[in-house]
């Protein structure tokens, strides 16, 4: 049996795979238990009430410093969506979306290639 | 002393390989300032237009490459969390490039990030109104009231139950690729959602459209090492543009990983993960049952063997619950997204689809 030699390149790679391996196998394990379950319920509400608080002290911070704030800015952006919503829905009324023109759509006529028979293949 | 080890003693062979390693080693220096400082990887190149708009959806049609296609045009739906350009990322490793080459009339109903005026959006939605929109821009088209139906991921639920909601339709297939309809069996999301500690109502009424990172965080908990080890492989190929290419393609596609609608994540979350209303008949959706029984049309289920986000067995009532009588199942090597993505599906899988769906496309 011959041997490959020595590559310490594909030694390094084999290497990051096993460890990759190893570590997603635990956490794999860790993340089907109960207790994964409880830890990620808690952390969620617990960024979401920390974000809320966040968000409660830099609006008013903004609004002090007359700046506009993330809310009005998305109210300026949600604004701005409808339009364009509203300019690609008249312009797809226009005609400019795809072909409608019997004449330039391809026949639907496509039979899919013959199988080859058993002792053809 | 062996051949092997005489060889490894040659200063030649030695030598070439110091040579090999200090070229890549000044390659990986030159090419990863380039890669720190480059654009976006570009991705999407089929032509397409768009059909249809309303709000968060938007359908395209992908411009027919043949003059002689197949009858039935295929609607692939995108899963509202990830944007639609997985299925054409780049020449060569397209799944769109590959049907339509083979001649198929290809549709995708893909998603914009939805606006905060749309976090009510649900399955009555995406179901009940964005499903059914697009079949009508389709038959406007092609004049064609017969389709195949194709999703991946969350989108192929969204498929299935469209599906499900009333017998025959004129679905003539229905392809599924590593489509969620058993939720008993997403154990991380099981988990991660446990009922008795996952307070979906705050996340829905403080949030209203849910950011990925929500998500995205019980991927990386249940894969801690994928991160890192992508980035030290990066590194390792850095000489190599062609994986560059690949790496800087895909992470593009997970970073731009999109935001859902609160009322749509907690209708996920309870009627499917909780209650698996899609299994037990109880799944209403614009006033109507969803049951898989209703479900005629030829199916091809594709799961991926080493998914670790949907397993085999939650994707088994389609192969097990429906009507069909025509119903057939591929178990393909790789992960969730080398399904859609990558020159492995391209020589392995997509040409068994074509078989498949080709015969029953005229």
């Amino acid at each position: 049996m011959s041997e490959k030699p020595f590559n310490p390149v594909a030694a390094w790679q084999d290497a990051i795979q096993r460890w990759e391996h190893e570590l997603n196998a635990w956490s794999g394990q860790f993340t089907q238990s109960e207790e994964f379950g409880a830890l990620i319920g808690q952390a969620t509400k617990a960024t979401i009430y920390a974000q809320k608080a966040m968000a409660e002290q830099t609006e008013t911070v903004l609004r002090s410093l007359n700046l506009p704030s993330k809310s009005q800015i998305e109210e300026i952006s949600q604004r701005l969506a409808v339009i364009e919503d509203h300019i690609a829905q008249i312009r797809l009324e226009m005609g400019e979306g795809a072909q409608k023109t019997p004449g330039a759509e391809p026949r639907r006529t496509r039979k899919p290639p013959a199988e080859p028979k058993a002792d053809e293949r | 002393m062996s051949d092997n080890a005489l060889e490894l003693l040659d200063p030649e062979v030695i030598s070439q390989q110091v040579r090999r390693e200090v070229d890549r080693a000044l390659k990986r220096n030159i090419k990863g300032l380039d890669f720190l400082v480059a654009d976006r990887e570009p991705v999407g190149h089929m032509p397409k237009d768009v059909l249809y708009r309303d709000g968060t959806a938007v359908l395209y049609r992908y411009r027919p490459l043949l003059d002689e296609i197949y009858r039935v045009p295929l609607l692939v739906v995108s899963p509202p969390t990830n944007r639609g350009y997985i299925f054409d990322l780049a020449k060569g490793q397209s799944f769109f490039e590959y049907l339509l080459q083979q001649g198929y009339d290809v549709y995708n109903l893909d998603w914009n990030p939805p606006r905060r005026d749309e976090s009510v959006l649900g399955f009555d939605d995406y179901v009940g109104r964005f499903i059914p929109a697009a079949r009508d821009a389709i038959e406007e088209v092609t004049g064609e009231s017969d389709i195949s139906l194709a999703g991946y991921c969350a989108g192929g639920t969204l498929a299935t139950i469209y599906a499900a909601l009333k017998p025959t339709q004129g679905i003539r297939n229905l392809v599924t690729l590593a489509t969620p309809i058993d939720f008993s069996h997403m154990h991380l999301f099981q988990t991660w959602a446990d009922k008795r500690y996952f307070d979906v109502d705050l996340l829905v009424r403080e949030l209203e459209l849910i950011p990925p990172e929500i998500m995205l965080g019980a991927f990386d908990l249940a894969r801690p090492a994928n991160r890192t080890a992508g980035r030290v492989n990066l590194w390792t190929n850095m000489w190599n543009d062609e994986f560059v290419k690949s790496y800087r393609m895909f992470d593009r596609w997970a970073a731009e990983t999109l935001p859902i609608p609160g009322v749509y994540f907690g209708q996920l979350i309870k009627d499917l993960m909780w209650e698996n209303a899609l299994i037990n008949g109880k799944l209403e959706v614009c006033g109507q049952t969803a049951d898989l029984r209703h479900i005629d049309a030829a199916i091809l289920n594709i799961v991926a063997k080493h998914d670790h986000v949907v397993s085999h067995e939650s994707t088994g009532p389609l192969m097990t619950m429906t009507s069909s009588n025509d119903r057939d199942e591929i178990v393909a090597k790789g992960g969730h997204v080398s399904l859609v993505a990558g020159p492995a599906a391209l020589r392995r899988l997509w040409p068994h689809i074509d078989t498949w769906l080709g015969k029953r496309s005229t």
